[in-house]
């Protein structure tokens, strides 16, 4: 592998690490909030899964540079993940008693088909990848994968299904494609990691293939969106600055939360 | 493999034999804290063992990566062998566990313990074969949700005898 090559798969891992842990944590939130105890357990159980996944890419990048990443050490600019990811969708009580209802259950089900339909396209790029570690290691994350996406694909079809739970799925669905762009943006040096095998598909073609499945899903549901445009296209950003470790207000508090027990005392051994 | 290891304590040497039909002995001795009648070799998760350099190594696969009892196994099998010198149960990353992994013997076990053998994955959820219910056997069942109270297991329900039950998934 070229020096080029080596240093973005550094970013890619890190990426592909940081998604599922920053998607996996705000999946947990969803334990006692969620519609339905069926529910809670779902996203409790997906959001276990991602964060072992997490767990698993952290690994391979230790593998990969011989440094070992402790996930609540780091500050919130050096996280990769894209920003659809950081957006909270569960309720939030405070401690002081104010409640915040935030994006609700609707969202949470989107985003996370939205991001499973993604994710699957983007392990099935690096089962081949040039570099053994990771094509050996994400045969065990896709396989765990199908079923994120069996429950998520039934609970669009349902919520597609009725005109009240419809009207909320379509919202919910337009405030994700504001920032689906931010999944597909693509890590510095990407072109070595296409050019050398290491990925087998770079982030235009995920993004096309990603259209493709997920605009015609939705058809058959007789939903139709955004999906795909260029980031200029859509209302704001598209989410962009992600994979630059440039991330909004909410992911501050998701950092904040998910790093407070660790920092009381950083040298504890759990 | 017929490993031979020697272990000091202060002034003492006491030289410990073990050879690898003990080292699987102490390992089926090892139970999933989430399904104690079933244990680490039943579940088809101990890959192999060697023996390099005065160091045991368990090749641990998971049966999950996100199961929250991986830390807890691997913390037993390195106690179960503690006996035996230095032991690293390591993680294995090159190969998926899956579900046929389950031994013979682990599938009756689940079932005596009330759970129903693993099917396969279906490609929509409506679509998710019929489950035995481990209790009176009956194929009148549905699933109720794919998600239970561990990664490993889903949750059905029986229209027979109008009994919940869970359901080992297949991976």
């Amino acid at each position: 592998m070229s020096p080029e090559a080596l240093a973005a798969l550094e970013r890619y891992l890190l990426a592909m690490a940081d998604d599922e842990l920053v998607i996996g944590y705000r999946d947990t939130e969803w334990t006692g909030a969620a519609p339905m105890l069926e529910e809670d357990l779902a996203f409790s159980s997906i959001g276990l899964d991602e964060v072992g996944h997490a767990r698993l890419f952290y690994a391979l990048l230790h593998e990969l540079t011989g440094e070992n990443i402790d996930y609540r050490a780091r500050r919130p600019d050096e996280y990769l993940h894209a920003r659809l990811l950081e957006l909270a969708a569960a309720p939030r009580y405070e401690p002081a008693g104010e409640h915040r209802s935030n994006r609700g259950w609707a969202f949470a089900i989107a985003r996370q088909y939205l991001y499973d339909q993604f994710d699957a396209l983007r392990l099935e790029s690096v089962a081949a990848s040039t570099w053994q570690p990771l094509a050996q290691a994400v045969d065990k994350v896709r396989r765990e994968e199908k079923y994120h996406l069996l429950h998520t694909r039934t609970w669009i079809a349902r919520l597609a299904d009725q005109a009240a739970t419809r009207e909320r799925l379509n919202a919910a669905l337009a405030e994700c494609c504001a920032y689906v762009s931010g999944l597909f943006e693509p890590v510095a040096g990407e072109p070595a990691l296409v050019a050398e095998g290491v990925v087998g598909a770079g982030s235009d073609s995920l993004q096309a293939a990603w259209s493709n499945v997920v605009g015609g899903e939705l058809k058959r549901h007789g939903i139709t969106l955004p999906l795909g445009l260029p980031a200029g296209q859509i209302d704001g950003d598209g989410g962009l600055g992600g994979r630059r470790g440039e991330h909004g207000a909410e992911w501050l508090q998701q950092w904040d939360d998910m790093t407070s027990v660790y920092r009381l005392d950083p040298a504890a051994i759990w | 493999m017929r490993g031979r290891l020697e272990r000091q304590s202060g002034t003492m040497k006491a030289a410990c034999q073990i050879d690898d039909q003990q080292v699987w002995e102490r390992l089926r001795a090892v139970a999933d804290p989430e399904l104690p009648a079933l244990s680490v070799v039943d579940l088809g998760m101990i890959r192999g063992i060697t023996l390099a350099e005065g160091v045991l190594t368990v090749e641990l696969m998971p049966t999950f990566l996100g199961c929250p009892a991986l830390d807890l196994i691997r913390a037993a099998i390195e106690q179960a062998l503690a006996p035996c010198g230095t032991v690293r149960a390591a993680i294995v990353r090159d190969e998926a566990w899956t579900s046929d992994r389950i031994s013979a013997e682990g599938r009756e076990k689940l079932s005596a313990a009330g759970f129903a053998p693993p099917s396969p994955v279906p490609l929509a959820l409506m679509d998710w074969p019929a489950s035995p219910c481990p209790c009176c056997g009956s194929l009148n069942t549905r699933l109720d949700s794919a998600f239970g109270p561990t990664p490993c297991r889903a949750i059905h329900y029986c229209r027979a005898c109008r009994q919940p039950f869970e359901q080992f998934k297949a991976v």
